[in-house]
């Protein structure tokens, strides 16, 4: 705790700011797992993992197969609360590349609908390294706005300044005797990675050896999504799985 | 990978919210906690006859019950508190830490 009081300066505390500073840029964290760069008009996610249910299924494991419909659902009230002008899509959109051509009529209809009048630019990830033309949008594997390079996987060299998914970071803390598990938005203030966005995206602990030393440790925050609200919590206070 | 039962549990519920699996669900919550039969049960043969008092001081037959309050948790509102509170510490150490540094 000593060293959370040393770290701390008033200015830069992420309690005193609602949004994200990602290289001095301002970032709105949404609950639903989206981030909203205001300046730019831009609505990021990541890693929506359309179809997995679908992807399941075919190995054998039936899960309800309305994964697909309901991270739309979410991704159009999402939409619809900013009214983004651009969309990017942070990788593993599809669980798989192929499933993008199975969608069913109804999601591919509202996924159509979500594209109108807006930019849409989907970065391949691992799962869906080669995405089909019917889904529609900009396929690009990396994306650079004003000095911020989009991406799928975190790059481990370079000076950061980049926003990427792939870890489906998740926080956890404990008070009063309980624990509280949540998808986050991890940043030091120069890297930021994005909460995993589909239904039945798992989660993997920040503090986990995946995340290497993408984070400088002292600065590292874990901007934890709540019901409503986004709650900044500082890296001192997370535990590991 | 696995996938965890919360979030299968929340997209069945939306869409097919009488699943078989979910009956089974409720079925077995029914008889968990609390037995909802029974309760029913007893409810309808007093129904029309409760008497409601409020007592300034806890009556003898409430104080089983008064030490089972808590017993049980129900996950609620109760995490969306805590986090709050993490981030209220948060600004009120910044501003302690502040205070003390000009001074």
């Amino acid at each position: 705790m000593l060293n959370a009081k040393l770290d701390l300066m008033p200015e830069s505390a992420p309690s005193l700011r609602s949004h994200i500073l990602v290289a001095n840029h301002e970032m709105r964290p949404l609950a639903a797992g989206a981030l909203y760069w205001e300046a730019e008009d831009t609505l990021l996610v990541a890693d929506l993992h359309f179809e997995k249910g679908a992807a399941f299924a075919a190995l054998g494991m039936l899960l309800p197969p309305y994964d697909t419909r309901t991270t739309l659902e979410r991704l159009h009230k999402v939409i619809s609360a900013v009214e983004p002008s651009r969309i990017v899509a942070l990788g593993d959109s599809f669980h798989r590349s192929n499933l993008a051509e199975s969608l069913a009529e109804d999601d591919l209809a509202m996924l159509t609908r979500l594209q109108q009048g807006r930019e849409w630019y989907w970065i391949c990830g691992n799962h869906d390294p080669h995405l089909p033309a019917c889904i529609g949008g900009t396929i690009c594997t990396t994306l650079t706005i004003n000095g911020i390079t989009l991406r799928h996987e975190p790059s481990e060299n370079g000076s950061g300044r980049e926003i990427a998914g792939h870890l489906h970071p998740v926080a956890r803390i404990a008070r009063r005797g309980s624990v509280i598990r949540r998808r986050c938005f991890a940043t030091d203030g120069n890297r930021l990675v994005m909460p995993a966005f589909g239904a039945y995206a798992g989660g993997l602990n920040v503090l986990d050896q995946a995340f290497g030393t993408l984070f400088l440790r002292n600065r590292l925050e874990a901007w934890m999504m709540g019901r409503a609200d986004v709650y900044p919590v500082l890296g001192s206070l997370l535990l590991p799985d | 990978m696995t996938v965890s039962s919360d979030l299968i549990y929340d997209v069945l519920r939306q869409h097919e919210p009488d699943h078989i699996l979910l009956r089974a669900v409720f079925a077995d919550a029914a008889t968990g906690l609390i037995d909802v039969g029974r309760l029913n049960q007893f409810l309808q043969r007093i129904c029309g006859r409760i008497r409601h008092i409020a007592l300034s001081q806890v009556s003898p037959l409430a104080v089983p019950a008064m030490l089972e309050i808590g017993r049980e948790s129900v996950p609620g509102e109760a995490s969306e508190t805590l986090l709050r509170e993490t981030v209220e510490e948060l600004i009120a150490e910044a501003f302690s830490g502040h205070a003390q540094r000009k001074a």
